[in-house]
Formats: C-alpha cells, structure tokens, sequence
C-alpha cells in the first residue's frame, strides 16, 4: 500500500509504503538478492550468471510506476493522491564486496553514464518532475542489504529540501545577479580552508554550513545544471573527484566509511531552473571513529541542527587523509 | 526490446560505448543492462550513437 498524503502543516508530501515493512533484511551470506544468480543457485534479482551495471525497478517501490488508489479519501484538509513515480535500484558490479570507492576510475566513470542516462529517460517522463540519485551505504544508515548499490527515486513533484535551494538559488540570483552555487564554490576556491579536493572541473569541500561533521559537498566548477550537460571531460573529472573523497573517507579512520550520498540538480518538469548546479553531497553519520552524529530533538523537532565541530578543523583532516587506495585498510 | 547505444566515450582506451539492454522481469518489472565495449573493439566500431535529449530536458 502505497499513497502521497499532503501535510497542511509543513506543506510537504509524504509517502506512504507499508509494503516495505517485508523488503529484505540482512540476507545472510550466499543469499544475496544483487548477486547474479549463479548456475544451480537461488534465483536472484539478475538471473544472468555475470553483469557490468544493472538497474531494475525496485520489488518493495515506495512510488509506483502504476500506483493503486489511496486507502483513505481526500479531503480539503488532507489531501490524498496516488504515489506516481518510479524507484530503481542500480547496481555498480557484481562482486558482493566491494563498495563504490573501491571501484576503479574507469567503472566510476562508465557508471556516472549510467546515472546521467537514467537521469535523461526518468526525466523525460510526463509525470516525473525530479530524479533523485542516492546511495546509502553502511547498517549506520540502514541499509539492508550489503551489495553494492544505489537508489533513484522518480518524484512526481520537487522535493521539499530541493525546493527550498530553487527558492534560494532564486533569491541570491534576484539580489546579486549571480549563482548561488557558482558564488560558493567561487569562494571556497579562494578560501582554501574548506577545501577537500579539486581538479580541473570539479571541487569538494565540507560546507561553510555543514550539518553532519564530515559532510562533503562536490560541485561542477563551471555552472552545469545537471547530468544531461556532461560531456566526456566533466565524466572523467567527476570520476576523478569521487575517487578522491570516497578512498579518503575510508582512510580517515581506516574502516569503509558510511554515509548517504544524494545527488541534486535541474528538476525535469520542463520549467526553466537557471540557479541550479549540480553538486553532490555526502552526510557520513560518524562524529568521530567510536560515535554517530543522532538527528535527535533539535534536529528533528525543531529543524536547527546542531554541529558539534568546526567545518575547517574536518576539512584539514579529510585533506590529511590519504586518497591512495594502498592505504585503504580493510 | 533492441539494444540500444546510449553514448559513445573513445578516449584513451577508457570508457568505450555504452550499450543498454532493456527487458521485462517476470513480474513486469524493467530491468537494464548496461555494458561498455572497449573503445578499440570492432563493437564499439559497429554501434551508433543515439541522441538522447528530449524536449523536457535542456541540451
């Protein structure tokens, strides 16, 4: 069962997906859905014995591609519509243990050609107004199957988070004349202090504004609204820049690091977005080795998160961080 | 449903062409596959590229 409900009170959508309470749960080893279903084996998600990249619909979605009609009726005060849209898992590889950082350059770039291709096809749809490219990684997060993977979701309306950066990409753009996004990233190059990582078309540093203490944000340099704009050399960049982050989460304590990593850019409803700029940005949980950052009271309650670092002090450790991958301990 | 070339990347024996196989699962769910040909493979040589911008999206 599965319905948007509108909430009067934050003027958001929330999705309702009661099926999920069955999706798998910590398969145990040799039973994995992701794995490619080997001869004489379980059948698995992809019954072919090998593969490069997958994405499939996902079994427990919480948007339909042909979704059922609500379980309760609409109402002026509450109202109700079908969760239209579509959920994807997408598969980086085959081998069960590896994760995205431990995948080679050139798997990173051909898989950022799978996202901007899933990005061009969900976005074309009629109905779908934002795709949403995520992973979450790590039980710290929640995950609930060990496979290295990520998610796309296909809303049928922009959501909340990416709204309130249209509102603001459109104010600063009003004021100042300029990109929002193209400022801040104009600023931190000339700051240093935040900075993680550059090279030739990409930047990453922990925001000025960081919520989570290793929160890591990488943005085009140049203004590119979204995946449909790449060509070869902001691919290979990005590839480059993702690598670099990623192998450098995992050496700052020495254990894979989790985290969420979502992905925001150019809504797909045919409107004119010109303050959008695609960036990615990186929520790990951990405040230090041994303890996680919890969105308790403030937080969830009241909205105000609560940091309890400083931006610049993260961001020289994360710059200290080997981004070789011979350092990475398992 | 025909394979179908996504995007052609022949740089320095990197990415090559992209190939992208939809099916059906039994269930009616969409599955993909996508593949990279080598960019020197007679392959890669053999596919076309396949505009993929649409009118909702900017080029």
């Amino acid at each position: 069962m599965s319905e948007m409900r509108w909430n009067p009170v934050l003027r958001e959508w929330l999705v309702t997906a009661t099926h999920r309470q069955d999706r798998t749960f910590l398969p145990p080893a040799g039973f994995c859905p992701l794995c490619p279903t080997q001869a004489g084996g379980f059948p698995t998600e992809v019954e072919q014995e090998s593969f490069e990249f997958v994405v499939f619909e996902n079994k427990f979605p919480s948007l339909a591609r042909e979704p059922i009609a609500p379980s309760v009726e609409s109402s002026d005060l509450y109202p109700v519509v079908q969760s239209q849209g579509v959920c994807e898992v997408v598969l980086y590889t085959q081998e069960h243990t590896l994760t995205l950082a431990e995948l080679p350059e050139e798997k990173l770039e051909q898989l950022i050609q799978v996202w901007k291709d899933r990005y061009i096809d969900l976005g074309s749809k009629s109905e779908i107004e934002y795709v949403f490219i995520f992973e979450n990684k790590g039980e710290a997060i929640g995950v609930t199957i060990h496979h290295p993977h990520g998610q796309i979701y296909a809303f049928p309306f922009v959501p909340p988070k990416v709204q309130r950066e249209i509102d603001s990409e459109e104010e600063h753009f009003a004021r100042t004349g300029h990109c929002l996004h193209c400022d801040i990233v104009n600023h931190e190059l000339s700051q240093k202090d935040r900075l993680v990582a550059e090279n030739d078309q990409f930047v990453a540093f922990v925001p000025f504004y960081a919520r989570y203490p290793y929160e890591v944000n990488i943005y085009a340099r140049g203004h590119v609204p979204s995946m449909a704009q790449f060509d070869e050399a902001l691919q290979r960049s990005l590839a480059l820049i993702l690598k670099t982050v990623l192998v450098k989460y995992d050496n700052l304590w020495g254990f894979s690091l989790p985290y969420m990593m979502v992905m925001h850019q150019a809504p797909t409803n045919g409107k004119h977005y010109p303050g959008s700029h695609f960036h990615i940005e990186f929520y790990p949980p951990y405040r230090t080795r041994e303890k996680i950052k919890y969105l308790a009271g403030c937080e969830s309650g009241a909205g105000t998160f609560v940091n309890d670092t400083l931006p610049e002090e993260k961001a020289a450790e994360l710059r200290l961080s080997s981004p070789n991958t011979e350092h990475l301990k398992q | 449903m025909p394979d179908e070339t996504v995007s052609k990347t022949d740089k320095n024996g990197k990415a090559g062409a992209m190939r992208k196989q939809v099916q059906k699962k039994p269930d009616g769910r969409t599955i993909i596959f996508y593949s990279f040909a080598a960019p020197d493979s007679p392959d890669c040589e053999a596919l076309t590229v396949t505009e993929l911008y649409t009118s909702k999206l900017e080029p």
